[in-house]
């Protein structure tokens, strides 16, 4: 989830060549944007893909695309160790530590969040260094460092989650590939193209109305250019559900939270395809999708063990544990033993690891005053305006909102009235504690007695 | 019996003399002569042929910043331990022509008298050319104490540490500027 749209937020700044140096016909990233339907787009992107970096996408593709073995039972990946020794020569963060990749403790959010810089290979080029600030919304902000190949990248994942269901993404009678859906009270949107799906075109927009020069554009946009592929949250997913759209998608991908049994239902029966649930970290982009009750692992290049919740102690298979990560393809950050915060346990079928009873990010819900469902990725976005250390917020089943928030500063009414502007007039009770010494990593928590209810 | 402690006296003892190049002053002593002069006490044979003396070419070859470190090093085989030991010539042609052009333009010639640390470094590099142990000493324990006070690693750590450092401001500083740019497309949620 990604800090957009604030006083902080990025500013255009390239030029369609920078965008994409790989495509010299830009007539349809014109047609997209300059369409007398298209949402009042606020932003631009593009895939920054040169030819060598596609090249290494495309190897990327080959590489995970029909995979059908990641490692054997009770070993691992043949890749490991090799990872793990270029870790140590090439990664700061890594230089001191002694033994094998076995012997190592495992790194949390917050030493990412404490100094990135430290996770970033030698042999990373500066000059292809990107960052997203992410929001958040399931624990403290942080700066994910990355590049356009590894951001690329994200479409052979996606690829390799289609290939399980026979999908593929190409039609040409079609011009978007993919449409990210939100539905925020602000967001970057923009039109842009992809040159690893030869041209095709990609779109993140917003459903919010005041995105629009007409509310019944948001239809009539998507029903035009007809998406292949929708990703998003449930939240966007459930309110595009209300808008009724004639399109035909091939999937949906829903990642950023858990998607409900009855959402899936409805998203099913309605657009008659299937509704992909993506487990996916932005430290390492798509890790798993629900399949039969359980998570199928999608990455051959991420090693995935169990540990005890509260020290280093590998768990047997079929343990239940906190999901930890190695590998992955971004060289601006390097994960050897990453706690990743969610928990389940583990089963090897034919290669093959599955994540079982994974209980990731959790889908809060609340509700305004006027019944309307508020977003937690808009809360945290107006809370980066003011100098928190970290905050919890819960709701209960009266409306009545409980924030703490830890500060130096003054900012009882501030907030109290901020939280309103978003609510509406609720009971607000706002708890400052002081951010002492012992104040460890940055919290941000949300629980809501909506909670996985009434979704 | 080589006590380190003696050697490691004698060598801060070294006459200032030595310590001027002849180009600084004139009357100074030749260093090709003073060369001579230590080959000729480690032989104990002062009709020692000329051609098992460096001549005065090699010296010339070297780099300038290396001449002084050299005639240190003269003075220290001129202690009595050595005397009379042609055996070890090769070795202190080792240390004199191979060990201190490389050590010698990374310390400042007064470093090898007046810190303790590149003092006994000189001294130790110089005994384990000649393979002769100190007293009490195994040859692990020498080689344990040579390796901490090595100048090449230090310098290697020092290189190595500074470069992290640019590295790390470089990172931040295009982190900064990044934060504030437009980054390539998003596709799905995380």
């Amino acid at each position: 989830m990604y800090m957009e749209g604030n006083n902080k937020g990025p500013q255009i700044a390239l030029s369609d060549k920078e965008r994409f140096p790989l495509i010299q016909d830009l007539s349809l990233l014109n047609e997209l944007r300059q369409d007398h339907l298209a949402p009042k787009f606020n932003f631009m992107s593009g895939d920054r893909l040169t030819a060598n970096s596609l090249t290494m996408v495309e190897n990327y593709a080959l590489e995970i695309r029909g995979k059908t073995e990641f490692w054997t039972e009770g070993k691992f990946p043949e890749w490991l160790g090799a990872f793990f020794q270029a870790c140590l020569i090439n990664v700061p963060f890594y230089h001191n530590r002694k033994g094998g990749f076995f012997n190592q403790p495992s790194i949390s959010r917050d030493d990412i969040r404490k100094q990135p810089w430290a996770f970033v290979s030698k042999e990373a080029d500066l000059n292809e260094l990107l960052v997203y600030q992410t929001s958040g919304t399931t624990g403290a902000p942080l700066d994910v460092l990355f590049d356009p190949v590894s951001q690329a990248c994200w479409l052979p994942q996606m690829q390799s989650i289609l290939d399980l269901y026979g999908i593929s993404i190409g039609d040409k009678a079609r011009k978007v590939a993919i449409a990210l859906i939100c539905s925020q009270q602000s967001t970057l949107t923009y039109a842009s193209l992809s040159s690893y799906l030869r041209g095709k075109g990609i779109l993140k927009i917003n459903l919010n109305t005041a995105d629009w020069k007409d509310a019944t554009h948001r239809v009539k946009y998507l029903e035009k250019y007809n998406p292949e592929i929708l990703t998003g949250d449930p939240f966007a997913f459930m309110d595009l559900l209300e808008l009724k759209p004639q399109i035909q998608p091939k999937a949906l991908i829903s990642s950023a939270m858990k998607l409900n049994a009855g959402v899936k239902a409805e998203l099913e029966n309605y657009f008659n395809v299937p509704v992909l649930d993506v487990y996916s970290l932005t430290e390492c982009r798509n890790i798993a999708v629900a399949e039969n009750g359980r998570h199928r692992s999608i990455r051959p290049d991420l090693f995935l063990e169990i540990f005890h919740p509260d020290r280093d102690e590998v768990l047997s298979e079929g343990v239940r544990g906190e999901l930890v990560v190695s590998g992955g393809n971004n060289p601006f950050l390097s994960l050897v033993r990453y706690r990743t915060g969610d928990y389940c346990s583990l089963r090897m079928e034919d290669g093959i690891p599955f994540l079982i009873d994974l209980e990731a990010r959790k889908q809060v819900t609340f509700y305004s005053l006027e019944g309307k469902l508020i977003n937690p990725v808009d809360i945290s976005r107006r809370m980066t305006k003011f100098p928190l250390a970290g905050f919890r917020l819960h709701q209960e089943a009266s409306l009545a909102l409980h924030f703490e928030a830890w500060t130096n500063e003054e900012l009882t009414e501030t907030l109290t009235l901020e939280l309103l502007a978003i609510f509406g007039a609720v009971p607000v009770k706002v708890k400052i504690e002081k951010v002492g010494d012992g104040t460890a990593a940055k919290i941000v928590s949300y629980s809501s007695y909506f909670s996985e209810t009434d979704l | 019996m080589v006590e380190l402690y003696t050697l490691l006296s004698h060598l801060k003892g070294c006459p200032e003399v030595f310590l001027e190049q002849p180009v600084e002053n004139p009357v100074s002593i030749n260093t090709h002569a003073l060369v001579a002069d230590c080959f000729r006490m480690v032989s104990g044979d002062f009709l020692l042929d000329n051609n098992a003396i460096p001549s005065t070419k090699e010296l010339n070859d070297l780099d300038g910043n290396i001449i002084p470190a050299i005639r240190i090093g003269c003075w220290l085989f001129s202690h009595s331990i050595f005397e009379g030991k042609p055996e070890l010539l090769p070795a202190i042609r080792l240390f004199m022509f191979q060990k201190l052009p490389v050590l010698a333009p990374l310390v400042e010639k007064m470093q090898w008298l007046e810190d303790e640390d590149r003092t006994e470094e000189f001294v130790r590099l110089a005994l384990r050319c000649c393979e002769i142990l100190t007293d009490r000493e195994t040859q692990i324990q020498a080689e344990d104490r040579l390796d901490a006070l090595d100048t090449i690693k230090r310098q290697k750590v020092l290189k190595e540490s500074s470069g992290a450092f640019e590295r790390m401001m470089e990172i931040r500083r295009k982190m900064a500027e990044q934060k504030a740019r437009e980054a390539a497309n998003v596709y799905g949620r995380e």
